[in-house]
């Protein structure tokens, strides 16, 4: 299912900090778990992949570093920052207000985790 | 960096050209440039590790690459990304950068927009000036043609009568010719003797020889054949002054005569009736006089005592017989112009209309020649001679009117005009005026000759003595302005560059086009920090202003009040913003105090002659200038300018005397100033200014 790029580009944010929470990660396997993690049904497209990246590392909500993979690869890692979870949090109470909202419209067939 | 740089040599060929696309396209800095490649790279690299077959890898990367969607837009996102993930300070740097960049641009275009203005003509000074001068008279009562046509008719003076004219003048020449008189006197019987011994050297010189030698020392050269390889081979010479120093040293340390160290070289725009022909047909011929040194000694000691030892030791006073002998040719040879500069001087009024030759590119006022006031001022002080030869001969009628010839052309030049042509109308009017007095105190003058005398003083100025006009200067500058400004626009117009330098000493004057334009950054620079043309113009204004007002009063109200002048108006403008002024605009506050003392010189002399006069009616002088006012001798009290009171006055036991207190203000109790060698200088500081008896 592909959703509108509005829709998207409004959560994909939370997504990808969400999704750091969970522990460091580079740009490939992000991708990858965003799909894994939404059953396929979130795709962030590669073109809009590492201008969010950089720009939630411009506003130091993840920081990025070069490491080395086990296979010798380098890598750029992702974390999240303290900055960043205090942001998730905050984001996660408005879409829980939001999914609220959405429930009374459509009758309390929405819901978040 | 470069380490953190993947392998990309696995990767199908679209990937490496779309990455290296995508870099391109994002103009950003190269280290930034390559982490996005390395991360792009490695993200490709995993996209693709699971691929089979190279066909499959091509495929899935031609898949990937439609994925990431439009290269150009990507390049954006990630450039604004980047932009943004920078630290402060590289914001500061880079904003701080990009403002001055901004800011050169705008000068850029400022400057360009500066230098390409143009001066817009709307007023014809030089008409406007015309029109101010012409006066409504016929065209018989002009002196200025007579003056044209003496200036035509002149013949100056050669260096010897030019020696003899300097003598009766301060300065260095009189200094000089005192020196060799007292040298030849201390030296006279040495200088005898040794004349005696080697007289036949000059006396087997031929006749003909002899006067080209005597002409060269007309031209005060001693000529001496160069000698190079015991040939001789051109001409060299010393000046006839230096000549005589060694020839007397020599004389005196009893050594052999030697030609003088160094010696000079004829200089090359020697005058042009010096004999060079005659000295090189010497050569030619071979025909040097035998003991040429000898012989050419003699004649210049000779000519040394002739010239030196008869000297007067007055600087005014009778003419000695030498003088007369040197100074009368040049003053006959002169008759022809005299006439018409004393016909001229009689004229009411001196009109010389001015105008640009029509090749002349540039039309502005300050580039029309001034009249020829050297010219002018050398016909004055020819007439002056003509006076005194005059008056050697018995004529002093004659004499006397050709001093108020001089004095009356001298009125032509004053209250209009020029600032240059009004002082050079002082300084004529001047020598005028004492000439007149020394005259007075030479001989004595019958009353009807002093009534004549203080009638046609009187005739020179009837009304007020003209004093310092300032509006030729004005429109003189305000022409600059109109030339030199743009027309409109902020502050009504600015400076141009390069338009201004050739009325000033900034470039000089033999820079041509081409090396002009290695000022032009100069010029620029200057007229962008100069002031504004309206600006300019009124602070011009207030500063004419200011010196025609000033010019009225006289140096003790000036020297009393506590009213700014304009000399110290223009200490206080910014040189920067107001250069044009600073260059432009005279320090009146001296002019107009030569100026002043032209009055006084023109009073005073008016005032000995009422003196005079009634010494010859009562036999006695007068207890009081007052006396002279009350019976109808002087119009007016003559008053001190230094003082604002009458000059002072005082009777002697046979004598009486008449000075002003000077420039120090002070009544010095009629001790006059003096130089630094302790001789009287008329308007020095240090004392006051007599203007009887004549100091001689």
């Amino acid at each position: 299912m592909k959703f509108e790029s509005q829709l998207l580009k409004g959560v994909a944010p939370v997504v990808v900090l969400e999704i750091l929470s969970g522990g460091q990660m580079y740009g490939y396997e992000l991708s990858q778990a965003i799909e894994q993690r939404s059953g396929e049904i979130l795709t962030l497209g590669k073109g809009t992949l590492y201008p969010l990246l950089y720009n939630l590392e411009a506003k130091k909500l993840i920081k990025g570093k070069w490491e080395t993979a086990g296979t010798g690869r380098k890598r750029r890692y992702y974390s999240i920052t303290s900055n960043g979870k205090d942001e998730l949090a905050k984001q996660k109470a408005q879409l829980k207000e939001l999914t609220a909202g959405l429930n009374l419209v459509f009758g309390g067939t929405i819901s978040l985790a | 960096m470069s380490d953190r740089k993947s392998d990309s040599k696995s990767l199908p060929e679209c990937v490496s050209e779309y990455v290296r696309r995508l870099l391109k396209k994002m103009r950003y800095r190269r280290k930034v440039r390559d982490d996005v490649e390395a991360e792009l790279t490695a993200h490709f690299e995993d996209e693709l590790k699971d691929c089979k077959t190279s066909e499959e890898k091509e495929q899935k990367a031609e898949q990937l690459i439609t994925d990431f969607g439009d290269i150009k837009l990507l390049a954006i996102l990630l450039r604004r990304a980047k932009k943004r993930c920078r630290p402060l300070w590289r914001t500061i740097i880079a904003r701080t950068f990009q403002v001055i960049g901004i800011l050169i641009v705008c000068f850029i275009f400022y400057v360009i927009w500066f230098s390409f203005g143009e001066p817009t003509i709307r007023v014809d000074y030089v008409k406007l000036l015309n029109r101010m001068n012409q006066p409504d008279i016929r065209e018989q009562d002009n002196a200025w043609p007579h003056y044209e046509k003496a200036f035509e008719l002149y013949v100056p003076q050669s260096p010897v009568v030019k020696q003899y004219v300097s003598y009766r003048r301060r300065g260095k020449a009189r200094q000089d010719a005192l020196r060799q008189k007292n040298l030849l006197l201390d030296n006279s019987r040495q200088i005898q003797a040794w004349l005696e011994n080697n007289k036949k050297y000059w006396d087997n010189v031929n006749p003909e020889q002899q006067s080209v030698v005597l002409k060269c020392f007309e031209y005060d050269w001693v000529p001496f054949p160069k000698i190079v390889h015991q040939n001789y081979n051109d001409w060299q010479a010393t000046p006839f002054d230096r000549m005589t120093e060694h020839i007397i040293r020599c004389i005196n340390e009893n050594t052999e005569l030697t030609e003088p160290h160094p010696r000079g070289i004829l200089p090359s725009n020697v005058h042009p009736e010096f004999p060079n022909d005659e000295l090189k047909e010497w050569l030619k011929q071979r025909k040097i006089p035998s003991n040429f040194l000898q012989a050419v000694s003699v004649a210049v000691l000779h000519e040394a005592v002739k010239r030196y030892s008869n000297l007067p030791e007055e600087m005014r006073g009778e003419l000695s017989d030498v003088e007369l002998e040197y100074i009368s040719p040049w003053v006959r040879q002169n008759e022809a112009a005299w006439q018409e500069f004393a016909a001229g001087s009689a004229r009411s009024y001196c009109y010389r209309p001015i105008a640009h030759s029509a090749d002349d590119q540039d039309k502005s006022l300050w580039s029309i020649p001034m009249p020829p006031l050297s010219s002018f001022r050398d016909l004055a002080r020819m007439g002056i001679w003509h006076s005194r030869i005059e008056r050697a001969e018995g004529k002093l009628q004659q004499s006397i009117d050709d001093c108020l010839a001089v004095a009356r052309s001298a009125c032509h030049w004053q209250g209009k005009g020029t600032i240059i042509e009004q002082l050079v109308g002082a300084s004529i009017s001047g020598l005028g005026h004492e000439e007149i007095l020394t005259i007075m105190a030479d001989r004595k003058l019958s009353n009807t000759e002093l009534n004549r005398l203080y009638e046609q003083l009187f005739k020179i100025y009837p009304g007020d003595y003209p004093l310092l006009n300032m509006e030729g200067d004005r429109l003189m500058f305000m022409d600059v302005v109109q030339r030199s400004f743009t027309d409109g626009g902020p502050g009504g117009g600015h400076l141009i560059p390069g338009t201004w330098d050739h009325y000033t000493d900034l470039n000089p004057s033999d820079v041509d086009e081409t090396d002009k334009r290695i000022f032009m950054p100069l010029y620029t620079a200057v007229s962008m920090v100069h002031a504004r043309r309206d600006t300019t113009v009124a602070k011009a204004n207030e500063i004419y202003d200011l010196q025609i007002k000033n010019a009225k009063m006289t140096p003790y109200q000036r020297h009393v009040s506590d009213i700014k002048t304009a000399d110290e108006m223009y200490e206080s403008l910014q040189n920067y913003r107001f250069f044009l002024l600073q260059i432009f605009m005279p320090a009146t506050a001296r002019i107009s105090e030569i100026i002043y003392r032209g009055k006084m010189g023109h009073e005073a002399t008016k005032t000995i002659i009422a003196i005079l006069q009634w010494r010859q009616e009562k036999d006695q002088y007068p207890a009081t200038l007052g006396d002279l006012v009350k019976t109808g001798f002087l119009e007016e009290l003559p008053m001190d300018v230094f003082s604002d009171k009458p000059l002072v006055y005082k009777k002697t036991d046979d004598d009486f005397i008449l000075y002003s207190v000077g420039p120090n203000f002070v009544d010095d109790g009629g001790e006059h100033g003096k130089d630094r060698n302790g001789n009287f200088r008329k308007w020095s500081d240090n004392g006051d200014t007599l203007f009887w008896p004549v100091i001689k």
